[in-house]
């Protein structure tokens, strides 16, 4: 039930809604990291692979743009600075790989 | 309000889908593509009512999609809300170029969503109002002399709501890149008791080309205030001489009247104010620079379109 104002007037509905995400988030973080860790793979190969670079770049645009609107501020914000960092080409593959592992390691939490 | 949402990412249309049921928007359809948003328009018996749009999507981006859906008959006019991440926010003036009339960043913030929807949802309804009027009786003025509309020329022209939308976007400090010229057709309301809708719509239309064109090496964006009153927001650099426009639309109108002339409609008069500028510290609000444009318009005295004591009357 919603009210005009735009007033959950049963918020119980929304937080099951929002428990719902959150879990097909988390059942997606398995995926997302390997995506991740695929990209990471060739960019070892080549530190300026443009398509490896984009994989990296376009899975943290996703995940910051969801994670922070279900919960997960911690690692949106991760996300979304390797994806500033990236799409600003302000640093190159070393300087952000860190982050990324770093994601990638608090999406295996998720995950497990 | 029957909302159609574009997003490649299926659990962020769910969520954005069940924020917009929360703020009092239940009718929402989600799609994953471009291509599927082209679609469900086409093929929609009932026709959407608004639209968000995310940025950054594989394929077409949402600002090539926002450009396809203003050509749609019948999402031409719609409330067009870009959804985007701040790693995007640059992209925000393409789309705003592109014919959005707003945007909301991700994370989303259900204060900020209620609010953008809530603009949204009294532009269409205006906008429905209107078409509802202009159905009934096409032949007579129900277009509002007052209020602003939608000009019938290229992209370089936006609603006034969404190039307010779109100072506010800009902010105080990159408005110092920019000014306002505002420009009055002085005897708009004698225009409008003699021509009907769409000869008043087209008239005001041509106007505003006429200034786009002036005004072209500058960018500048065109908008419809109401009243006979325009605002082109236009970039500070290359230096816009006022002398130098008002010579090129006193040529343009000359031409433009002699056309309605041989129509037996009455010229345009069209005052030219001095430019709304920002300094780079200054509190006010960005849109402020706007209304000092407005206002500058209607302290002139530099009337254009072949003025003389001769047709004063028409004012």
């Amino acid at each position: 039930m919603v009210d005009n104002s735009g007033n959950t007037s049963d918020a119980g509905e929304m937080n099951q809604v929002l428990r719902q995400l959150r879990a097909k988030f988390v059942s997606s973080c398995q995926e997302r990291m390997e995506v991740l860790s695929a990209a990471t793979k060739d960019l070892r190969v080549d530190t300026e692979n443009p398509d490896a670079l984009a994989r990296v770049r376009r899975e943290c645009h996703k995940i910051a743009g969801l994670a922070g609107s279900i919960g997960f501020a911690a690692v949106g914000d991760l996300a979304e600075d390797i994806d500033i960092k990236l799409k600003q080409k302000q640093v190159v593959w070393a300087g952000v790989e860190p982050r990324v592992q770093e994601l990638m390691a608090r999406l295996r939490d998720m995950a497990n | 309000m029957k909302i159609l949402v574009v997003d490649d990412d299926p659990i962020f249309c769910e969520l954005i889908s069940a924020e917009l049921a929360a703020c009092g928007f239940k009718e929402v359809h989600a799609v994953n593509s471009g291509a599927a948003a082209i679609s469900s328009v086409r093929e929609s018996s009932n026709p959407f009512e608004c639209i968000l749009l995310d940025i950054d999507m594989p394929g077409m981006d949402g600002i090539e999609l926002c450009r396809l859906l203003r050509a749609e008959p019948s999402t031409t006019g719609l409330p067009i809300v870009m959804v985007t991440a701040r790693s995007e926010i640059e992209s925000v003036d393409k789309a705003f170029a592109a014919g959005a009339t707003d945007y909301l960043t991700k994370p989303i913030d259900r204060r900020e969503l209620q609010g953008r929807m809530t603009m949204a949802s009294g532009m269409a309804r205006e906008r429905a109002a209107r078409k509802a009027v202009l159905v009934q009786n096409t032949s007579t003025n129900t277009l509002p002399f007052e209020e602003p509309f939608q000009l019938q020329i290229d992209l370089s022209c936006m609603d006034y709501l969404a190039l307010q939308n779109y100072v506010l976007k800009l902010g105080a400090m990159r408005m110092f890149s920019y000014i306002a010229i505002a420009f009055q057709v002085i005897n708009a309301r004698q225009l409008y008791q003699t021509l009907d809708n769409s000869g008043f719509r087209d008239t005001m239309s041509d106007v505003a080309e006429v200034i786009a064109e002036a005004l072209v090496i500058n960018d500048a964006i065109v908008s419809y205030v109401g009243s006979g009153f325009f605002v082109a927001l236009a970039k500070r650099i290359p230096e816009v001489s006022v002398e130098e426009i008002a010579n090129q639309i006193e040529m343009k109108l000359q031409t433009l009247n002699d056309w309605y002339s041989d129509l037996d409609q009455m010229p345009v008069l069209v005052k030219i104010g001095s430019p709304g500028a920002r300094g780079i510290v200054n509190l006010s609000a960005a849109t402020e620079i706007l209304d000092t444009a407005l206002q500058n318009t209607k302290e002139s005295t530099t009337v254009l379109g072949g003025y003389s004591p001769e047709n004063s009357k028409c004012i």
